[in-house]
């Protein structure tokens, strides 16, 4: 075996196992979320799992705030703020779920109906997520902070109604 | 004997209708069409556009008259077992610009159970006594004296509905909803950008908007819930023995007035920067210690009911009618 | 007796639960596989296409479609195994219709002049830059064969040629990237 050969067999070692592999110059998920949101055309499911997984939501915060806040305020509020991120990243699934359901069946997700009240649940959301970082114990926000959750579900999905309205029938 | 007889004479008309239809396509058909049917029979109606009055009579006869939307290819009245059809069939596409919608009147046994479908459709529904389901999208729905189940819902339009009794849930997305003298054992109602204005005897009762107000005059209530994000919320109302009240708001205001006695453990919370007016008794609200935000705590004669109020920066407001 | 808790290990596919969630229209679990696997598919259809732009457009098409064949995944294989596939077969599906076209317009030898005046940006790797080198499909079947570890019956299907032709083109591929090492060294 040459020298050559054996220096090519170990930069083919080096490629196999992704050292100094060739790296996109730009970000490549904008795109490919726009196209699967256009194109995809599988069938409208129902969402009734989505606003029963949101009831267990109000479940899982109550336990949480019940039983955990007492070591919340020792910890520091990381797990208010724990408990926050995590809701609202499901929310943001859920949403997502929702929109992308709907644009499957071809609404491409603009609508002025209701727009501004959407806005006012998302900077009500921003709101009372805030305040419950001051209050991690107030029951009432954290089933307002649910409400809005769900809330603004509906609000998509009314939007999609009014502008899609032969879908109904 | 009797029977197979009407069987056939079923099958003839449904013949001649079906031969009848391809020259339905005419501007504006007139119908005129009726069948005996059992009294409580399951009714499905569906009207794309225009208006439909359906009215519950003490007969037991199904009758749909008037004129069926321009574009309309036919009618569709047909009964299978307990189960009624009527539908204003529709070309399954086409750009239905034209104003001629359909025009209907359609006369249903009392007992009847509705469910309802359009989509700029109006209705106006009156005289029924089980089970009533209205979903629109753009039309208004009007409807008085039902009793029983109640759902009824439009996206963009209106709802108004007088002397309405059972369990009921009235909805719209932007429009309004408007209930009066119901005496409903338990009312939902829910808004969005429109305006809630009851008048009910319901003892349960929830209500929802987010910037539209909701302005209620209660009876004696057992369980009242309200939740608001911009809009101003008002109730009156009389609050029975361990009832219940729980009033959420973002930035709305809470405006409560109590009619009666009132026994309860009050429970009043700002947040921002809203503020707490107490005029039941002389307890002073107390101001958060960072400055920001209030709170109330109470009790009322016997305290044995709850009510809770909350909003992050409205203002809360409690006195006696 | 030991063996068999080794191959479940092996069995357990870290991406499984993404998959699932993904394949019921998660989006965000979809994003996740994507953030996962991304830059190893991007490194073989860069190295197929031999252009960034290609490679770009690629990697998106392959993530496409595999969301749209989600459902079809029934999990007997791991996700990366099938990703890879898949992979593959987007790119070189591509690839090849472009090599058809390009031979419409220039000939195969202008588009190997084109690849060897082709300038590589400086943080590619001494073997990436001289991949850039070889000829077209010289070059797929190094890919495929060496790096990618496809055995030549698969080269052969993937890229549409003799099972024969894929070993002269891996032999050819090594020589001539041996001599390149020579000179440049």
């Amino acid at each position: 075996m040459t020298a050559e050969s054996k220096k090519l067999d170990q930069l083919i070692e080096q490629a196999r196992q992704g050292k100094q592999s060739p790296q996109p110059e730009r970000d490549l998920w904008g795109g490919i979320e726009q196209a699967l949101v256009r194109s995809s055309r599988r069938p409208l499911q129902g969402f009734g799992w989505l606003w029963a997984s949101a009831a267990c939501m109000v479940l899982v915060v109550a336990g949480l705030t019940f039983n955990g806040l007492q070591q919340t305020e020792q910890a520091g509020v990381s797990q208010t703020q724990l408990l926050l991120t995590m809701l609202n990243q499901q929310h943001q699934q859920q949403r997502q779920l929702v929109l992308t359901h709907y644009q499957q069946v071809g609404w491409d997700g603009r609508s002025e109906f209701v727009k501004h009240e959407l806005e006012q649940i998302r900077a009500s959301i921003d709101e009372v997520s805030e305040q419950l970082m001051q209050e991690p114990s107030n029951q009432q926000l954290w089933q307002l902070l649910q409400w809005l959750y769900q809330k603004e579900l509906e609000l998509l999905e009314s939007q999609f109604k009014e502008t899609n309205p032969l879908q109904q029938v | 004997m009797n029977h197979a007889y009407k069987q056939i004479l079923a099958m003839v008309l449904l013949l001649a209708i079906g031969l009848l239809a391809p020259q339905a396509i005419a501007k504006q058909q007139s119908v005129e069409q009726r069948m005996e049917v059992p009294t409580t029979i399951i009714v499905s109606l569906e009207n794309m556009r225009g208006e439909v009055e359906i009215v519950g009579t003490d007969d037991n006869l199904a009758k749909v008259s008037g004129r069926l939307d321009e574009y309309a290819t036919g009618l569709t009245f047909e009964r299978d077992g307990n189960n009624l059809t009527i539908r204003v069939d529709m070309p399954k596409r086409g750009n239905f610009s034209g104003q001629q919608g359909s025009a209907l009147r359609v006369e249903l046994p009392r007992r009847a159970e509705l469910h309802v479908t359009g989509v700029s459709s109006d209705f106006t529904v009156y005289n029924f006594s089980s089970q009533v389901r209205v979903n629109t999208v753009s039309g208004d729905i009007r409807a008085e004296s039902l009793e029983g189940q109640l759902r009824l819902s439009t996206v963009s339009g209106d709802v108004q509905s007088r002397k309405l009794a059972g369990v009921i849930a009235l909805k719209s997305v932007s429009g309004d909803v408007v209930d009066h003298a119901s005496t409903a054992s338990s009312a939902s109602y829910t808004s969005t950008s429109g305006d809630v204005e009851v008048s009910t005897q319901a003892q349960e009762v929830t209500a929802e908007s987010v910037s539209g107000d909701v302005e209620m005059e209660l009876g004696a209530v057992m369980s009242l819930q309200i939740k608001s994000v911009s809009g101003d919320v008002s109730a009156q109302l009389q609050l029975l023995e361990q009832g219940r009240i729980e009033a959420n708001s973002v930035s709305g205001n809470v405006e409560l007035a109590f009619v009666g006695a009132l026994d309860a453990t009050l429970s009043a919370d700002v947040s921002g920067g809203g503020t707490i007016i107490n005029k039941l008794n002389d307890a002073q609200a107390r101001e958060s210690e960072w400055g920001v935000g209030a709170n109330l705590e109470t009790k009322l004669g016997n305290g044995a009911g709850h009510i809770e109020l909350s909003t992050m920066s409205g203002d809360i407001i409690v006195a006696n009618k | 007796m030991t063996v068999k808790p080794i191959r479940q290990k092996l069995l357990v596919d870290p991406d499984k639960e993404l998959v699932h969630r993904a394949s019921r229209g998660d989006m965000q679990a979809f994003q996740q596989l994507f953030e996962r696997h991304y830059k190893w598919v991007y490194a073989l259809v860069w190295r197929l296409a031999g252009a960034s732009d290609s490679a770009h457009d690629l990697t998106q098409e392959v993530f496409i479609k595999v969301w749209g064949s989600l459902a079809q995944f029934r999990g007997e294989s791991k996700f990366s195994t099938w990703l890879h596939t898949i992979a593959t077969r987007v790119a070189m599906g591509e690839l090849r219709k472009n090599k058809r076209w390009q031979h419409i317009r220039l000939t195969g030898e202008a588009s190997y002049a084109q690849s060897m005046t082709y300038e590589p940006s400086a943080d590619l790797s001494e073997l990436d830059k001289l991949i850039l080198r070889l000829p077209e499909q010289t070059r797929w079947a190094f890919v495929l064969h060496c790096i990618e570890g496809l055995r030549h019956e698969e080269v052969a299907t993937e890229m549409g040629i003799a099972i024969g032709t894929s070993k002269a083109q891996v032999h050819r591929a090594r020589q001539m990237l041996e001599e390149w090492l020579t000179d440049d060294g």
